[in-house]
């Protein structure tokens, strides 16, 4: 290193001594020590040469040292610039905080308006996670899949299996690392107060398929699974817990359900649970075995679950599912139907969630960072006014020299400080939200075990908090410290008036939050008008006055037609005896509830057959319960008992299609779950029926059904149901819905004893209750929501830019009024001037809602995504508060004391 | 550095030298070095090699701040500094020092065992 003095020059800036001064720093020091060396050697008589041998003698090894020296400087160097970066730093936040507190509100507001953001956008990603992204509670989730059954031309598929088609998929497929099926089973536990258990029964690839083993006791053994095998079962760690005390001793011991009785062999972990947010807890297992009947059943019910080897190609299953189809089909050619295309794989997300939940949660958070824009546009126009004010500030640190970087990162930690706070109020914030979220979900969301707060969304929550920050306060710091010292610093505390650049910003910012404003009114706006007109939905049946009862399980004894009829008839008999009672029914599935499926072939015509269709029982008191008018025909009659001829009530598509321009009347049909070629009928058959009535088409399974589905009508005594016989439900029509539930328990009570509460259910409760109806009740009031913050939002930037200008031009203001103009004037001037930029991005909004409301299409009902009533609705609802907006402050300008300003001067 | 006993125990010795030499005043390491070996009559040898080490290390812990400056001769050197913190650490190694020639004073004056 040369002779100049960089090490002091530096030391006096504070310049860190760079990699490159190390060295020299370190060689100029040696070097001196050895010059010193010599110097002294020679001057006491040595020789040069001498005195250079003997200095390096005593020196030693130069490189080394050199080295060592060298090491401990540079790591001295980067402690101390670490040391002192961490200093400015922390001085730099206790700055921004101290700041921060001397003016509470503008802190408090910019906190609000951001929790208000970051928690909206944090509850709904909550939600998208956990539903959508990582909704699996298994180890290793991308490796587990679901097995449905899926059939050509409909698109339509079963989410589950035959137990044989299982048995074949389970032995013939090679991709899997354990398939297991599982069906529900309940029971009324014994001794402890007849509390209702739910259970799953499971085959034994089950546990590896979950990667879950009992923490005490051990899963099933093989013979377990034998037909004549042992009753055994295994607790979840919640039953564990409040029915046996937590003690490990309980294995051995008998769990008695109902009238069986099962040894306990084991205790899941507390962890275990099943992704399927709609099962209510699984509180026990036992094994599934498959009787010779159930072979039998082509019956997709069963729940079918497998974990999928490592590395298996989406083709290669593809190929391997094809495979096996082709060895069923030639293995059981009866139980094929033509229309089969065989099993396929599905993801828990396509089989429970389903692309409509999904696309709707993106739909949400898109709306909520929508909304989030917004609270940053909002913060980001109020840091920069703020700024703006404190340029004098600026200009004096700046002429102290201090950087614009130095600045601008003082401004950036004063906004991360702020979007820290509102981060850390709205994780708690958020997760309060996500339970109202699911609760208004009616749990058909997510499972409760999924409320907790969780990695993944506090990752979420920070980043974005993070990044709205930074944002924010780069968009304020930059303009304003782009900054003429001289006039700043000239003149003086009042600031100067805006300038042009500044009005543009301010301007754009308006533009954009009513543009977004407008986008998410418009959201808002087509669900409402679709759920308005969802409402007004004629069903083709009454809803009003109508309660229902239905029996959620049936006690023993009810496995023949014939004792299910004459308890049925035994409730219709008390119901009707009450007075108050207009009418009363029974069906096997109550409207809006569930269907059941079948096929039919037209008789003496073995080739004309028909899948999918509706299938219900009622008996005669149904279709004048609900008003469901006959077209042709006749309604059922007591007299269409089992042993009169069977008869059968159709829908007017059904007759359509068969008969077209006909009268179905008198045509016969034969319904039954095996059908197929006559020759190939199995099992237990549906009689010939002689068509007696047609009925209007209904929207009985959705509110929003676009096409009729054909359904067939069958009287519940002569009835021969598509899968295990069950108790009916009951409808009644009365004045007054206490009346009819009072009249609907206790003659359900009087007919059997043994069933103690049915499920209660108005019509109106049943469609509000109804998948249709709650999904888009679900968004609206979501969306709902959104559109009202937004607007406020913009409301509330509207104002502060126009109340900004306002006082800014104070003066301006007053020399105009002390000049003659009115205050109508002023006001017309200053709002026409807020309102420009309003005006813009409405049609920006308008723009950009017609080019997403695309995206909402499939929640909307009977109303096109591009609306013209909806849309200028929502315009003029937005036109209208951006006018208050500013017409409020604009006002205020105009109070008071023209002259006092210009007299302040 | 291979942190052999007797090595410890100098480099010990050795900071508490250079601590004490730059107590009188500031000064660049031949100086220091110049200074011990005048005061013990040459009788200790510090090892060269050992001292930029060493008072490098005594800057990085704070005991010693370095600056560049001129000789009397107007060459410029490095000279090295007492920092306060170096004041205290002085007074602790002396008094452990001190005990130190105390306790092994005390077992070579000894006569003998008793028991």
């Amino acid at each position: 290193m040369s002779a100049v003095d960089w090490r002091g020059i530096r030391r006096a800036f504070r310049i860190p001594l760079g990699w490159v001064g190390v060295k020299a720093d370190v060689d100029a020091e040696l070097d001196f020590h050895i010059q010193g060396r010599i110097d002294e050697l020679m001057s006491r008589g040595m020789s040069r040469e001498d005195a250079e041998s003997e200095t390096h003698r005593l020196f030693g090894d130069y490189a080394r040292i050199e080295s060592e020296v060298e090491g401990i400087d540079r790591k001295m160097i980067r402690r101390r610039s670490l040391a002192e970066r961490a200093g400015t730093l922390w001085s730099d936040i206790s700055y921004a905080a101290r700041t921060l507190a001397r003016q509470p509100m503008f802190a408090g507001v910019v906190i609000v308006t951001l929790t208000l953001g970051i928690g909206a956008t944090s509850a709904i990603f909550h939600v998208v996670d956990r539903v959508v992204l990582h909704p699996l509670p298994y180890p290793e989730p991308e490796r587990v899949v679901y097995l449905g059954w899926s059939w050509v031309g409909k698109g339509d598929y079963a989410g589950a299996l035959s137990p044989r088609k299982f048995l074949f998929w389970h032995d013939q497929s090679h991709i899997f690392d354990g398939l297991a099926a599982s069906g529900g089973i309940g029971g009324t536990l014994d001794g402890a107060d007849g509390a209702t258990v739910q259970g799953l029964r499971v085959t034994e690839d089950f546990f590896r398929v979950v990667r879950a083993q009992p923490i005490h006791g051990r899963a099933f053994s093989k013979d377990e699974f034998a037909a004549d095998g042992p009753q055994v079962a295994i607790l979840s760690y919640a039953l564990w817990t409040t029915h046996f005390g937590a003690d490990p001793r309980v294995i051995g011991r008998v769990l008695r359900l109902d009238d069986r009785a099962y040894t306990i062999i084991g205790i899941m972990p507390a962890s275990f649970e099943l992704a399927e947010a709609s099962a209510s807890p699984v509180q026990f297992l036992v094994p599934l075995r498959f009787t010779e009947e159930d072979l039998a059943d082509t019956g997709n019910n069963y729940s079918v679950m497998g974990r999928l080897q490592p590395g298996v190609s989406e083709s290669r299953s593809t190929q391997d599912m094809a495979l096996v189809f082709a060895r069923y089909r030639a293995a059981f050619p009866n139980l094929v139907e033509k229309s089969d295309v065989g099993a396929r794989l599905f993801t828990y997300q396509s089989l429970f969630v389903g692309g409509d939940q999904e696309r709707l949660l993106w739909i949400l958070l898109a709306a909520t960072l929508f909304v989030l824009l917004l609270a940053c546009a909002n913060v980001g126009n109020l840091m920069l006014a703020r700024a703006l004010s404190r340029q004098r500030e600026f200009a004096v640190r700046t002429a102290l020299g201090s950087g614009r970087a130095r600045i601008v990162r003082q401004v950036v930690i004063e906004a991360l400080l702020l979007g820290v706070a509102s981060a850390a109020i709205a994780s708690v914030v958020s997760l309060g939200a996500v339970r109202a979220l699911t609760a208004l979900a009616h749990g058909g969301l997510m499972r409760s075990t999924q409320l907790a707060v969780d990695q993944r969304a506090l990752w979420f929550t920070t980043v974005i908090a993070v990044a709205a920050s930074v944002g924010i306060g780069v968009a304020a710091a930059v303009p304003a410290t782009r900054i003429n010292l001289a006039r700043s610093l000239a003149e003086g505390a009042r600031g100067g008036s805006p300038s042009r650049r500044q009005r543009g910003l301010r301007n754009t910012l308006i533009t954009t939050e009513s543009a977004i404003a407008m986008v998410l009114l418009a959201g808002a706006g087509l669900l409402i008008a679709s759920f308005a007109k969802l409402r007004a939905v004629d069903p083709g049946f009454a809803r009003a006055g109508i309660v229902t009862a239905s029996i959620v399980r049936a006690p023993a004894g009810y496995d023949s037609a014939a004792a299910v009829i004459e308890f049925e008839r035994r409730v219709l008999e008390r119901l009707r005896a009450t007075p108050d009672i207009a009418s009363a029914g029974a069906t096997s599935s109550l409207p809006l509830v569930r269907g059941w499926n079948t096929v039919m072939t037209l008789d003496g015509n073995v080739e004309a057959t028909e899948g999918g269709l509706e299938w219900r029982a009622i008996d005669a008191g149904y279709l004048p319960t609900f008003g469901i008018q006959l077209l042709r025909g006749r309604n059922f009659t007591d007299a269409d008992t089992r042993a009169a001829p069977a008869v059968v009530i159709v829908s007017k598509s059904f007759a359509d299609r068969w008969w077209p321009g006909e009268d179905p009347l008198g045509h016969r049909i034969r319904i039954g779950r095996y059908a197929g070629k006559a020759g190939r009928r199995a099992g237990p058959g549906d009689p010939v029926r002689e068509i007696v009535g047609v009925v209007p088409d209904l929207k009985d399974l959705a509110l929003d059904q676009s096409r009729p589905r054909h359904t067939v009508w069958v009287p519940q005594a002569q009835q021969v149901p598509p899968g295990r016989i069950s108790l009916p439900a009951f409808a009644v029509r009365a004045p007054e819905a206490r009346i009819a539930a009072n009249a609907l328990r206790s003659a359900i009570k009087d007919a059997d004893p043994r069933i103690d509460v049915p499920e209660i259910a108005t019509m109106s409760d049943i469609m509000e209750s109804s998948a249709s109806y709650q999904r888009r009740w679900f968004t609206l009031v979501l969306m709902a929501l959104f559109a009202a913050i937004a607007l406020g939002l913009t409301s509330v930037g509207i104002y502060g830019v126009v109340a900004y200008s306002v006082a800014r031009r104070v003066h301006e203001i007053g020399v105009r009024m002390a000049l003659g103009a009115r205050p109508g004037n002023v006001i017309r001037l200053v709002v026409l001037q807020g309102m420009r930029p309003v005006v813009v991005g409405l049609v920006v909004g308008l723009a950009g809602s017609l080019a997403l409301s695309r995206a909402l299409a499939k929640m909307l009902f009977g109303v096109s995504p591009h609306d013209p009533r909806t849309l200028l609705a929502v315009a003029a609802v937005l036109t209208a508060s951006a006018l208050l907006a500013s017409y409020l402050p604009a006002r205020r300008a105009t109070r008071g004391d023209p002259l006092a300003a210009p007299r302040a001067e | 550095m291979p942190a052999a006993p007797e090595l410890d125990l100098i480099r010990g010795t050795l900071d508490l030298l250079l601590l004490k030499t730059l107590s009188w005043g500031p000064m660049h390491g031949l100086a220091a070095l110049q200074w011990i070996e005048r005061t013990t009559n040459q009788k200790l040898q510090v090892e060269e090699g050992a001292l930029y080490p060493a008072l490098h290390r005594l800057e990085e812990k704070g005991w010693l701040d370095a600056e560049w400056g001129h000789t009397d001769r107007g060459r410029r050197a490095k000279f090295y500094r007492l920092t306060a913190a170096g004041r205290r650490q002085l007074a602790s190694e002396l008094s452990k020092w001190a005990h130190y020639t105390e306790a092994v004073g005390l077992i070579i004056a000894a006569k003998g065992v008793r028991s």
